[in-house]
Order: C-alpha cells, then structure tokens, then sequence
C-alpha cells in the first residue's frame, strides 16, 4: 500500500488564510491527479487561521466532480481543521456531492419552486 | 437636484429610505445632487454602509454629490466613523473606539478585507481573535464579501460599516455592494421574471446558488446557523426585496422602490459565545 503524502494548504496558499476559489483551484489540482492515481493523500490545514466555503468548493467539493465519493473517502484525509470550519466543511461537501450528481438540479428547482405561481421565461 | 433623507434605523424603514433616494435620482446623469440630512435625527452607524453603496452608485453616472445640513447628532456619528471625509468633509475627528470604520474595498479584496476585521474587530466586545466562536464569525462575513465578487459583479466594490454597543453588548456590521442585485441574479441566471421576494426566498434555500459549473449556496445556511446559535439577528436588502430573521421569526417585505445594493447586516450578542454545531449548543 502506498505512504500518505502530505499537502499543506498553507504552503499552496502561500498565506494563513484559504478564503479565495482560485488558491482553492491551486489545491483541487495538487491533490486530485494524487487522488486519481490511487495514491493516498493527507490535506493539511495546519497553520490557516481562516477558512470560507468558496476556497472549500474549488479545492474538496470538486473533487466529488472527477473521482468517486468512495475513493475521496478511502484516499484523502483531511487533518488540523479548527473545529468553527468543520460545519463549513461539511456542507461543501454535502452540496458539493448534490450538485454533481444532478448539475441540472438549479434548474429543476427553479421550475419546481412554488409549482402553483405562474413563471414568466 | 436635492434629496432629504428620513432618520436612517437599521430597519426596514431605513433601507426603504435608501431605495427611495435611489429611485428619486435615477434620472441623474452628470448633474449635481445635494443630499440633506435636516431632517435626520437618528442614523444608526452601520448604515453608512449602504448609504455609501447608493451614492456612490448615483456618483458613477457622472454625477457630483455633496451632504448638506448635517444636525450635529448625525455630524457626530458620520464623522466618528469616518463616513464624511469620504463626502469630503475635513479630517478633523478622531474615529470611535467603537466604530468599525466605513471603509471601501475592491470586491477582489478579501485578504484586506480581512485584515481590516484583525485591526479593527479586537475590543469590539468579541472573544480572543482566536476563539472558535470569533473564527466562525469571521468566516461568515467573509461568506457575505465574497458574495459581491463572486455574485454580484460589483466593479464599485464593496462598503462596510460597523458599531459596537457596549452596553448591550451587540456588534453590528452592514457589508453592502451596488452590483447586481440578488433578485437580478436569479432572474438573469435562469431566464425568469420572478418578484423580488419570490427571487430572495429561493435564494436562500441551502444549497441553491446561481454560479454556473460549480457547487454553492453554503454561504448563506451558515451564517443563519450562526445567527441561530448566538441568537443575533441577521437582514439582506435586495433589489426591492427585504428579508429579517432571528431566532424566533422571520419576515419578508417588499420596498417602494429598487435598492440598487446587496447589503447584509449582521448584528452578534458579543456575550452569548454559542457557535454553530458548538459541543454545548443543544438546540
């Protein structure tokens, strides 16, 4: 079985704070060929001091785009998160999963919202 | 052209004013606006914020505009926080401890954003910058900034305001952008005609979001989780729609007129330290 790698955001983010979708991005790419390959990965949040779901969203919950939800739970650890992100955490991923499961989910619920008014298109 | 504006209350009433200068000077292209403050006795500080958002709104159609007869109540207020140097009034008065200065950002400014909360959110009555508690409050405003650039395409940026009340222990803080509204949003993002409030409550269910190619609609749950757990309360005014909760309630109303600006206003108990999914919050 192959060792776990380490990736620490803080070194790809190159700051203590992971509150921007394009530093998210730089992470989604370290971390999703590893993935893809088989090969083990820890995310290490050591050393951020603040966290927001769109860096979230472009680095973890894109994931569940590419690779299987069984495989990101095999393979990736996620480690030193501050307790006050995890519920941040939590929804990415929840929402994350929703969303690639169905990408036509928006609009479906835009047509199915309140199916008694009348839509103007 | 000269505009009075009421008492500005961190209310629906305040921000139905705003939408009301708004709508009176939408014909204003490259003219000269006077905004007076006679008949304003109460101005709640954080509403400098959206203030801000729609004059400058009205200042980018070439306009020119000046704040005239300021009562000395409301002089006191806008100058401690820094709003009239902006509408250049002199530099003379020393900000208020207890002021969050209203300051601009680009809206791809997140990091200074955030170094503004780190110099000035300490002694605002909140926990260590450190606690989990601060943590989570400062993730969720970041949730409401980024949603001006990611959202709104907002080129005027983003205005934010605050107070802190030591006596009752309550922060407030209004972050507030004049880009497309979140009523435009929905309606532009998927071809409909919605009302305001139709387009406001569909919004803010968990999980929809209108980015394309990419999941969201996250921000939003957890800053009402938040609210929950600290019992604070939480208002968007939208386009014309406006939406309050708190704990106990929510309520949904509808302007006279479009606000031309997304603003967001938080008010936190700085001494009810709950968290969302904290290890002792049962409810």
């Amino acid at each position: 079985m192959s060792e776990q790698i380490l990736i620490r955001v803080a070194d790809l983010v190159n700051s203590p704070r992971a509150v921007d979708a394009d530093d998210g991005e730089r992470v989604f790419k370290e971390v999703c060929p590893l993935l893809r390959a088989g090969q083990k990965v820890q995310l290490s949040f050591d050393g951020i001091t603040m966290v927001i779901t769109a860096f979230l969203n472009a680095s973890v919950g894109k994931l569940y785009g590419d690779i299987s939800e069984e495989k990101i739970t095999e393979l990736l650890e996620v480690t030193n998160l501050r307790d006050a992100f995890q519920p941040a955490l939590d929804k990415s991923i929840q929402w994350s999963k929703a969303y690639f499961q169905n990408r036509s989910r928006m609009e479906e619920s835009v047509s199915e919202d309140f199916p008694n008014e009348e839509q103007s298109v | 052209m000269k505009i009075s504006l009421p008492n500005l209350l961190n209310s629906f009433d305040g921000f139905n004013a705003l939408s009301s200068l708004a709508d009176a000077a939408i014909g204003l292209t490259g003219g000269t606006l006077d905004v007076s403050l006679a008949a304003l006795s109460v101005v709640d500080p954080n509403m400098a914020a959206p203030l801000g958002a729609v004059l400058n709104t009205i200042r980018d159609r070439s306009n020119t505009i000046s704040i005239v007869d300021v009562p000395s109540l409301p002089l006191a207020v806008l100058e401690k926080n820094g709003f009239l140097r902006c509408f250049g009034y002199p530099d003379t008065a020393p900000l208020s401890g207890t002021a969050v200065p209203y300051t601009r950002f680009s809206a791809k400014e997140i990091k200074l954003f955030y170094d503004f909360l780190d110099l000035h959110l300490p002694s605002k009555g909140l926990p260590e910058m450190t606690s989990d508690f601060t943590l989570q409050f400062l993730q969720i405003l970041g949730e409401v900034f980024i949603n001006a650039e990611t959202h709104a395409d907002s080129s005027l940026g983003v205005f934010v305001c605050g107070q802190f009340y030591p006596h009752q222990q309550r922060l407030v803080l209004s972050i507030a952008d004049s880009g497309v509204t979140i009523p435009e949003r929905v309606n532009q993002r998927f071809n409909i005609n919605w009302p305001a409030i139709r387009a406001l409550r569909w919004a803010l269910v968990e999980g929809n979001t209108t980015k394309r190619d990419t999941p969201g609609g996250v921000g939003l749950k957890l800053l009402r989780d938040f609210i929950c757990a600290n019992r604070g309360q939480v208002q968007i005014a939208s386009g014309q729609a406006f939406w309050q909760f708190h704990a106990e309630a929510e309520e949904f109303r509808e302007f006279d007129h479009v606000l031309p600006a997304t603003v967001v206003t938080v008010a936190v108990d700085t001494a009810n330290w709950q968290f969302s999914d904290s290890p002792t919050l049962n409810t």
